[in-house]
């Protein structure tokens, strides 16, 4: 149904405005109306087809049609928070192929309320929706089988963060800002005491931040088919922590920064080992009830009864290198979801948990070497991946 | 689309926070075009609810230096937990620019050099 969806959509909404001199001059034409139109013009009927076949597989262009589509908000006010992308996916097994996708993902406050907002810190409740998946045009092909769709009530605060400068004290700032907006070579501006100033200020008004995320959600997790799928209720506990102000305690009690700091002093980014108070794991961890309709893996087993998993995720992303062209990441993320007191058939079939983990080397200008290894629920086979490349925008 | 320039309080000031808050170092003339998934908080290898948590932390940091280091008030008709909302909103879209982050920070405040000039 996936794919009938996706054609549907290239053909009637995205190929339109791709074909812009046929479609958008009002003799809206179907495919075979317009190789015949061609045809007459002595152009074979198999080459348009080839040519639209390619237009096709073309993401740049599709993905142009999306956004002109997408930035109509008049016209889609629906789609406001929908992110959608085509993309080549591809399998990391060597006989795997290169399929064309359609990545989404959307997400809307349907209701927030702000409980109290004090110099302190801010409370508040909110009411969520959202869905994100990726899909292929053959299943088979799709690298990232996994959809999710849920309904989540969120209960929220942020601590900590700043203290209240003066009015002078903003006067100031704004002239440091101005001042430091005119210079346009990266060097100057890395090195100018006027940046270090405005910094100083900032930083003697900055202090550690808490932010707590309490949900309850209820979902559906599929494959893309839908011949896998997961009922899930839950609740998540996400945490993050910045200490903000670099001349903090905890900032030079970072830990997990340490081996990078040592790095960046050594790669000459600083000039004495810093670790950063910024770059703090953050840690989402939950409890949901799993409701399998139609979960193969588990039917083949001969258990497709519910069941509590608890799940856990940690993410990091800290600089090693800094040049006044590029600086060079390293990020990582595990992820981990095991069955509670699963049954014999579930253990021995090596169902009842999954670890997933990557790494990566990320050049802010484009360079990517990255490790994963693991699976996720609905991957039936654990991967190993080496992965370096060059990552392009155009 | 406000107009990325030295005349925007709004540019100015979200240029500047995300250098403070060390997820951008741009000089300002090449900074309208920095995609949020350019920024060093974003983490490509995160889930989509792990990258929503960091960008809501973050929001909260950019309106805290707004409203108390700044001394920036909200819009007429805006409020604190719409215009985190609103910022949220931007920071989790991998394509939209400090550019578009700009334009509803100045939609949802008003900085001290704006009050000034009324």
């Amino acid at each position: 149904m996936i794919r009938y969806t996706i054609l549907l959509f290239v053909f009637v909404i995205v190929l339109p405005f791709v074909e812009g001199p046929v479609y958008a001059q009002g003799n809206a034409m179907n495919i075979d109306e317009f190789t015949e139109y061609l045809a007459v013009s002595g152009i074979e009927k198999s080459a348009v087809k080839e040519a639209l076949a390619a237009l096709v597989n073309d993401t740049e262009n599709l993905n142009k049609a999306l956004d002109y589509i997408l930035s109509q908000n008049e016209r889609w006010a629906i789609l406001k928070n929908l992110n959608l992308q085509f993309k080549m996916l591809k399998g990391s097994d060597a006989d795997s192929v290169s399929d064309l996708g359609l990545s989404y993902a959307w997400s809307t406050d349907i209701k927030q309320t702000l409980l109290s907002s004090t110099s302190a810190g801010m409370t508040g409740i909110n009411l969520q929706a959202s869905a994100d998946g990726n899909v292929t045009f053959n299943e088979k092909n799709n690298p990232f089988n996994f959809l999710e769709s849920s309904l989540s009530f969120h209960f929220y605060r942020s601590q900590g963060g700043a203290i209240t400068a003066t009015r002078e004290t903003a006067i100031k700032l704004d002239s440091l800002t101005e001042l430091l907006a005119m210079i346009t070579n990266e060097e100057e501006y890395a090195q100018s005491p006027l940046l270090k100033e405005l910094l100083d200020i900032h930083f003697d008004h900055m202090t550690t931040q808490y932010y707590l995320d309490l949900s309850v959600h209820g979902g559906m997790e599929s494959n893309q088919a839908f011949t896998q799928k997961n009922y899930v209720l839950g609740t998540q506990l996400g945490f993050d922590l910045k200490a903000w102000n670099p001349n903090s305690t905890l900032a030079g009690w970072n830990v997990f920064d340490w081996p990078f700091a040592l790095v960046r002093w050594m790669t000459g980014t600083d000039t004495k080992p810093t670790p950063l108070g910024t770059v703090f794991p953050t840690v989402l961890c939950g409890l949901d009830y799993i409701d399998p309709d139609h979960d193969s893996y588990r039917a083949a087993v001969g258990d497709s009864s519910g069941y509590l998993r608890i799940n856990a995720e940690t993410a990091f992303k800290t600089p090693i290198a800094r040049t006044s062209g590029a600086t060079v990441f390293l990020q990582a993320d595990v992820r981990y979801f095991r069955e509670l007191a699963p049954s014999d058939k579930v253990e021995s079939a090596d169902l009842e948990d999954y670890v997933y983990f990557t790494a990566a080397l990320v050049s802010s200008k484009g360079f990517y070497a990255g490790y994963t290894n693991g699976k996720l629920p609905f991957d039936n086979q654990s991967d190993e991946v080496y992965e370096v490349g060059f990552v392009f925008d155009f | 689309m406000a107009e990325w320039s030295k005349n925007n309080a709004a540019c100015l000031t979200t240029w500047i926070t995300l250098r403070v808050l060390e997820q951008s170092f741009k000089v300002f003339n090449d900074s309208a075009a920095i995609t949020m998934k350019e920024l060093a908080y974003w983490n490509t290898a995160a889930s989509d609810d792990m990258r929503k948590i960091q960008a809501t932390t973050l929001a909260h940091q950019l309106d805290n230096i707004f409203i108390k280091i700044r001394c920036a008030r909200y819009e007429e008709g805006k409020t604190a937990e719409q215009a985190v909302s609103d910022t949220v909103t931007v920071l989790i879209d991998a394509d939209k620019t400090m550019n578009d982050l700009a334009a509803v920070i100045d939609a949802n405040y008003l900085f001290l050099r704006e009050q000034l000039d009324d």
